[in-house]
């Protein structure tokens, strides 16, 4: 992974609401989705889990699959 | 690590210039977060050049283009792209064609099973809308139900575990097909049968698989013999998490006739020991009833069914499923944890040897002295080879006893 998205990179499993509109096609409502995804999973094990969630089509991951990791909760 | 070699499997395929993915429920289960027991995987490579690339294979199904690869020590199941021709007797296609992915997915028996996926990129193609059922819950047939299980009779059963496993809803149309396809199921081989029926019950939500079983028909089919009761539903709802699949099968049984059980059971192939633990928890569940009553020889002799803590089990979610007082089962349990194994089972204090040495013929009785000895011995009225052989001499003479 380069660098730059090294850095940039999210930790899914920390992420708030907010950091997660950072993300290209990520608006407020599909970044809450996601967090509470995460709350009712318990957290993510892996960044494939993502696409279990509604409204993360298979074109959002081809992006958002190089910019999230899943890290410490 | 295993999901590491399966992509470095991946990885190699690519570099000699084929397509390859991680195919099917490996695949769901990655996206459901969990750890995916095996990994399959599909290619475009032809079976002989995935022979020629791995050192290690050996060609389980080459005539359906399955390779398994030894890779650091994990057989993973490479298959080629492929699609089946008509398939015979509700089994196994009459042959197969290779081609591409997409078609690949299209023969597959479910859409949350149809989703490929490269770890090296990892881009997910989905030719079968598999992600938007995982996201509703929804466990659907790959294009025609029907078409589908024609193909392959035991994917009713398939249809109902991934129903219940997963705690997915079936939809309508796949749902109307399993119901209608259920008398199929007969030409599916009863091991086959068994080893489907085992799994809905120890993967998890036994009570709404089996409900399932029953409003499709299907229990009628396999299990015809098994009442559907509402107790039966609550005792196995009362199962833990992954429980033997024997002990299993006796919650499901255990309100049905013994004759029946041992029919069931035979019929279904179910191995020796199998078929003696499950018949075992049937028969031995009304001795709780009156388990207060039992002498303390009794007792010890009750708690050396072998798993007796099947047995204890099962005495709980029956009482806990009739909504019955649950003192017998809590007098058991207590009794049995209070005691070490050699309290349960002690050496035998004399054996029939002691009892020729003291002048005694074998015969007959000698089972009756033994048994009145161990019951003393059991109850802490005899404790030592001596005692025991006074107690013999005094209850039955000095010498000779016909």
């Amino acid at each position: 992974m380069l660098l730059a998205a090294l850095l940039l990179a999210l930790n899914l499993n920390t992420a708030s609401v907010r950091e997660l509109q950072t993300l290209p096609g990520i608006g407020p409502s599909l970044a809450r989705k996601i967090v509470e995804f995460r709350q009712k999973k318990g957290g993510f094990r892996r960044i494939e889990e993502l696409l279990a969630v509604p409204g993360i089509s298979e074109k959002r991951w081809k992006v958002l699959k190089e910019l999230v990791y899943v890290g410490n909760r | 690590m295993k999901p590491d070699s399966a992509a470095e499997i991946v990885a190699r395929l690519r570099e000699q210039g084929h397509e390859a993915y991680f195919v099917g429920g490996c695949v769901r289960d990655m996206v459901l977060g969990i750890e995916p027991a095996d990994y399959d995987i599909a290619t475009s490579a032809r079976p002989d050049e995935v022979i020629r690339i791995f050192p290690r294979t050996e060609p389980v199904g080459a005539k359906f283009g399955v390779i398994l690869v030894i890779y650091r020590g994990h057989p993973f199941e490479v298959a080629t792209f492929r699609s089946d021709q008509a398939y015979i007797d509700g089994r196994r296609p009459t042959g197969v064609v290779f081609t591409d992915a997409r078609e690949d997915v299209l023969r597959r028996d479910f859409t949350i099973n149809g989703l490929l996926y490269d770890p090296v990129s990892k881009e997910i193609l989905d030719y079968v809308s598999g992600l938007d059922d995982i996201r509703e819950k929804i466990v659907r047939a790959i294009g025609d139900p029907r078409q589908r299980f024609e193909e392959d009779k035991l994917r009713v059963l398939r249809a109902v575990r991934f129903g219940a496993r997963l705690g997915y809803t079936i939809e309508p149309s796949t749902w109307k097909a399993v119901c209608a396809m259920a008398s199929g199921i007969h030409q599916v081989s009863r091991e086959r049968i068994r080893e489907e029926l085992l799994r809905i019950l120890t993967e998890g939500n036994a009570a709404p698989g089996a409900r399932m079983l029953e409003e499709s028909g299907l229990r009628r089919e396999i299990l015809p013999e098994l009442q559907w009761t509402a107790h039966i539903d609550r005792s196995l709802a009362l199962l833990k998490k992954r429980p033997a699949e024997d002990f299993a099968m006796g919650v499901l049984l255990h309100e049905t006739a013994i004759d029946e059980i041992a029919g069931i059971l035979e019929r279904l192939k179910f191995s020796r020991a199998e078929m003696h633990h499950i018949l075992a928890l049937a028969e031995n569940l009304p001795r709780f009833a009156a388990i207060q009553d039992m002498s303390t020889s009794a007792l010890k002799r009750f708690f050396r069914l072998p798993r007796f803590e099947d047995h204890l089990e099962l005495a709980r979610i029956h009482a806990v499923a009739s909504d019955a007082d649950l003192s017998g089962y809590g007098y058991a349990s207590e009794r049995y944890l209070g005691w070490t194994r050699a309290e349960i089972a002690p050496s035998p204090l004399i054996t029939g040897e002691d009892l020729i040495a003291i002048g005694y013929r074998p015969g007959p009785l000698f089972k009756e002295i033994l048994t009145r000895v161990e019951d003393r011995q059991l109850e802490g009225q005899l404790s030592s080879r001596d005692q025991a052989l006074d107690f013999v001499r005094a209850e039955y003479g000095k010498e000779n006893p016909s």
